[in-house]
């Protein structure tokens, strides 16, 4: 457990957020071989976690930079935010992407009106209402008449 | 100037009656209850709802605005509105205030002109007071219009290496002697003032102050 902690050249994931989608990718990481830290200000989120999930979890605010110096994020290549607060999750990105450099921060939002920013310091937006909407024109066949709607 | 202030009960309160006199202002408020109290008691100009949406800050025509305070509770929420503000908006400053201490210099290296933190301020105030408590001690004569004041030349104070005439002392001191390795030297206007000098300086009650700020050391002013 934890190489990177004994200097073993394994790659560490942050995930800010045991939310559904937090848990999950925190579980796919565990999967490829990644060291896994999981942080969430609410203890019980954790359950929804898988039972040979083999990470480490930190109860506290990943928006805080003392909990993720805790979390090892000088060490981190990739970091999620997910927690459900757009805020929080710009906040989280923005410290991991410029103070910490992390080199893969992908960050959840539900309103994506305010990205520009965040695209500019190399912040993957992932926005789940504008996916939706595209799996909707796929399915339905209507993206190709886009704007005769 | 033209400022919004944006989320707050009580701060967003105080700040409406000292600011409205002097200054165009205009509140956003996510709690609609409280954004009708500011409306009726300040007759400003409010908008019900919440400050983080793009279309909140349109319909309160954010971008006519010289400045943006944020008072919102959760310090992400803050800076979320704040650079809402600013990259889609071009408010020109943007004034954030804090809970957690550590966001004071996170948050303007994220664009925010302004950080205002009170655990922040205070424990800068602490540490120039702890700094001022161990340098100075004053003695009051004559019904406390004058003052004898002790001060001592810590390494870093402004005032080291400079003769008496070059440290641009206030009107109405007089620097009566300085304890230097346990002897006392009066001086004159070309006696140079060393790091572990005690000076004894006698002065109007009311320059104390600007006194003592000749002697601090630069890196504790605020």
């Amino acid at each position: 457990m934890f190489g990177f902690l004994s200097g073993k050249k394994q790659k560490l994931a942050v995930v800010a957020g045991a939310s559904r989608f937090g848990t999950q990718v925190a579980g796919i990481f565990s999967g490829k071989g990644y060291e896994v830290v999981i942080i969430d200000t609410n203890g019980n989120a954790f359950s929804k976690l898988a039972d040979n999930f083999e990470g480490l979890t930190i109860e506290g605010d990943a928006s805080d930079t003392f909990v993720l110096e805790g979390a090892h994020i000088k060490k981190a290549s990739v970091c999620v935010a997910a927690t459900n607060s757009d805020s929080t999750n710009s906040l989280i990105a923005q410290i991991t992407a410029c103070v910490y450099m992390v080199p893969g921060v992908y960050c959840r939002l539900s309103d994506a009106a305010n990205t520009d920013m965040l695209t500019r310091s190399r912040i993957h937006i992932i926005c789940p209402s504008d996916l939706c909407l595209q799996e909707f024109e796929r399915q339905s066949g209507l993206e190709d008449s886009r704007g005769t709607l | 100037m033209k400022i919004a202030i944006t989320g707050g009960k009580a701060e967003a309160d105080f700040l409406i009656a000292s600011l409205k006199e002097h200054h165009k202002l205009a509140v956003i408020n996510q709690d609609s209850e409280y954004a009708r109290y500011l409306a009726d008691i300040h007759s400003i100009p409010v908008v019900c709802g919440d400050p983080r949406k793009v279309y909140v800050l349109e319909q309160a025509e954010i971008e006519r605005f010289d400045a943006l305070v944020s008072l919102m509770p959760d310090d992400a929420d803050s800076l979320a509105v704040c650079q809402l503000a600013k990259e889609k908006f071009n408010v020109k400053k943007t004034i954030a205030v804090v809970t957690n201490p550590r966001n004071v210099e996170l948050f303007r290296t994220f664009g925010v002109t302004e950080v205002v933190s009170s655990a922040y301020m205070i424990s800068q105030h602490l540490v120039q007071l702890s700094t001022l408590s161990s340098l100075v001690s004053s003695f009051s004569l004559e019904n406390e219009k004058i003052v004898l004041t002790e001060l001592d030349v810590s390494s870093g104070s402004r005032v080291s290496g400079l003769p008496v005439c070059g440290m641009h002392l206030p009107p109405h001191v007089i620097i009566a002697c300085i304890i230097r390795n346990g002897n006392m030297i009066v001086p004159d206007g070309q006696t140079v003032v060393r790091t572990g000098d005690r000076l004894v300086v006698l002065s109007a009650a009311e320059t104390q102050n600007k006194l003592i700020a000749i002697f601090m050391p630069e890196t504790d002013s605020i």
